[in-house]
């Protein structure tokens, strides 16, 4: 048999229907708030990292070290002699930022622990025109099948893999291909500083980053050397890691056995991490609010149905039931309370979330790069919830079982 | 007269508030184990102000109550509910029945707050139910029973816990002159079969003439205090 609490707990719930599902209900509206805003806005941000992160940048960057501008100048002087220094200088300096040695380093590298793939790559910039159209774009020369290990970029394109670049192709952002009104398999002018050729459209891809459809292209890693004459170095390394979240660790590994610049990509994403901390803050924020709320709510709801209870709590009382005994009750009540709120709360929001997986929000496609968008349900989002909601109900038990147990059997027997 | 169970020595009760207000002066009581006695006396007279102060659910301003011997308002509020529970049996004038339990449930209330086990809890429930003729009302809730019935209930379940003193504060002011005797004699009964001793506050001649004796009570005073011939079989 239950403990006398149990009983007397249930009896006065299920004796009580309608109190209780406004109770139920109101908790449940509340745990369906706590769980959906930030499934919601972590949905968002979960799309915003895969794009920034899984689809446009490397876990971790290797970049040569640049070299102080008073060795550097020692170095032209001894390699050219002082009269050419001058004319060399910006023809020579960007050599002295290249990375050499870098199959090397590249099979180093691929050993390190918590690195899954490496990848190497020059970067310059250029100007594309065709026709009365110039635009100055970036371009980075890749071996397209390595470096979509490295970097999610396959899914880009629009048959969902890296295209094969030829010696005279290239691969241009869809908002750069509109503005030169240019299609797959027709030809642009590309320039560098050293080089000047005509280039086949290739591919187009659309990456979600407005810069980069605007101002981005991908050549064939033996054409970017020669397009920047590079002879046979690169720009830099880039590194997959086999955890995002092992990229800190990697990088400070990588930072004591290198005499390299390595750079990760939250030091590239500063600004993204920033916002969604603080989204991430005012969410926790908003959430301890509208538990704040329902815990007000609820406490008054109870020690309502504690007032029209309080001849019954006096005659436990006085048939010698304990302050405790009463405080368990009232605590027993609001467990059930709490556990079958929690659940319907967390099952509206699941429905929600699954209404919304098959009927995703359209967006600006302009503004985010994604075209549609749909809460994923999260699992810190419901055990937060549940956490807040436990409080919410524990507190306001709590409080009116204080109230209770303070109540004078006589004064509430006999009225005085 | 054998050892007293319950001792009320010199006990005075103020109230404070806005104006002060002595209800009960220099009252001294004794009752022997197993007596019947009843306490009458005009209304405001104090008597249910002396029952709860009995019934450690009010304390004295001064003097001392011995309950077997104990001095009750010394204990502390766990080793008081513990008191109350194994050792007190209480009647009021409402039944005071929890509404959403059965009158079995009812009765075993206060066997299950003395943590005694569901299966003893319900044989002594049942025998008890059956004692106060009730034994085919047992699964009732108290909506569904008669005012008598209910104080019968709440007799029944006073006796539960086998206490060693019932006090009772006019257990038939709500019933009609018929159903109030029954219970008293139902009460005296108990009595005789299970040598609980009473102290029943009563408004009603015909119940205190019941009695082993009648402590008549005015103003906070005792006034008279008389041993009832008992009236032969
Ligand atoms: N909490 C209180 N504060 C002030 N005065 C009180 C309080 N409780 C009772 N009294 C007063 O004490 C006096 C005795 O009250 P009590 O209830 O003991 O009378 P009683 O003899 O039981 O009367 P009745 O037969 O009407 O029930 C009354 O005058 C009452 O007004
Ligand atoms: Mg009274």
């Amino acid at each position: 048999m239950l403990p006398f609490e149990l009983h007397l707990a249930c009896r006065n719930l299920s004796r009580h229907p309608w109190h209780m599902a406004g109770m139920v209900l109101g908790l449940a509206v509340a745990v369906l708030v706590m769980v959906y805003i930030p499934s919601t806005m972590s949905s968002f941000y979960d799309d915003l990292i895969d794009r920034a992160i899984e689809q446009n940048s490397a876990h971790v960057t290797i970049w040569p070290k640049e070299k102080p501008r008073g060795q550097l100048d020692k170095t032209l002087r001894r390699e050219a002699g002082d009269g050419v220094v001058l004319a060399l200088d910006d023809r020579t300096y960007p050599r002295y930022r290249d990375l050499n040695g870098q199959h090397a380093l590249a099979v180093r590298l691929a050993q390190a622990p918590g690195v899954q793939a490496v990848a190497s790559f020059v970067r310059g910039s250029a100007t594309v025109s065709r026709g009365r159209v110039n635009l100055g774009i970036t371009v980075e020369g890749i071996d397209p099948r390595e470096y979509a290990h490295v970097v999610n970029i396959a899914r880009h394109f629009p048959d969902g893999r890296a295209p094969k670049l030829g010696p005279s192709d290239i691969a241009i952002g869809f908002r750069m291909a509109q503005k030169l009104a240019v299609h797959v398999d027709e030809h642009i002018h590309v320039a560098t500083a050293q080089t000047s050729r005509v280039m086949r459209v290739k591919a187009i891809f659309r990456s979600g980053y407005y810069d980069k459809d605007i101002q981005h292209a991908y050549v064939a890693l033996s054409t970017g050397q020669r397009m920047f004459a590079m002879g046979s170095e690169v720009s830099a390394l880039a590194v997959r890691c086999e955890e995002l979240n092992q990229a800190a660790q990697v990088t400070a590994a990588l930072d004591q056995r290198l005499d390299h610049k390595i750079r990760n990509w939250m030091d590239d994403n500063a600004s993204l991490l920033a916002e969604i901390a603080t989204v991430q803050r005012v969410t926790l924020f908003i959430n301890i609010l509208v538990a704040l709320v329902a815990s007000a709510g609820m406490a008054n709801v109870f020690s309502m149905f504690i007032l029209n209870r309080q001849k019954e709590l006096a005659i436990l009382r006085a048939m010698g039931g304990s302050r405790s005994s009463l405080k368990t009750i009232l605590l027993t009540e609001a467990a059930v309370i709490w556990v079958i709120g929690t659940v319907i709360g967390c099952t509206i929001a699941l429905g929600v979330m699954a209404f919304e997986q098959s009927n995703p929000y359209t967006v600006s496609e302009e503004t985010y790069g994604i075209g549609s968008y749909a809460t994923c349900p999260k699992l810190s989002a419901f055990v937060l919830a549940g956490v807040l909601s436990a409080c919410t109900m524990g507190l306001s038990a709590w409080w009116s079982g204080r109230k209770a147990a303070k109540l004078d059997p006589v004064q509430v027997i006999f009225g005085r | 007269m054998s050892e007293p169970i319950v001792s009320v020595e010199n006990v005075n009760k103020r109230y404070g508030g806005s104006v002060p207000l002595q209800v009960l002066f220099d009252v001294n009581l004794r009752i022997a184990q197993g007596e019947v006695a009843a306490l009458v006396g005009p209304s405001g007279a104090g008597k249910t102000t002396l029952l709860n102060i009995v019934s450690t659910l009010d304390k004295p301003s001064s003097g001392r109550v011995l309950i077997g011997g104990l001095n009750i308002h010394r204990l502390d509020q766990c080793h008081l509910n513990n008191f109350r529970n194994r050792h007190l049996g209480f009647v009021f004038q409402d039944d005071l029945l929890l509404p959403h339990l059965t009158a079995l449930e009812n009765v075993m209330l206060p066997a299950r707050v003395a943590r005694m086990s569901g299966h003893k809890a319900k044989s002594r429930a049942k025998d008890l139910l059956a004692r106060v003729g009730l034994a085919d009302r047992m699964k009732h809730c108290p909506g569904e029973l008669s005012g008598g019935q209910r104080q019968r209930v709440n007799l029944a379940r006073s006796l539960v816990n086998a206490p060693s003193l019932l006090l009772a504060d006019e257990p038939t002011a709500r019933l009609d002159t018929t159903t109030g005797a029954e219970i008293i004699r139902l009460l005296i009964d108990l009595n005789r079969q299970l040598g609980v001793t009473m102290l029943i506050v009563t408004h009603e001649r015909e119940v205190a003439d019941q009695t082993d004796r009648v402590v008549e009570f005015r103003d906070g005073h005792i006034v008279a205090d008389t041993v009832n011939i008992p009236v032969a079989a």
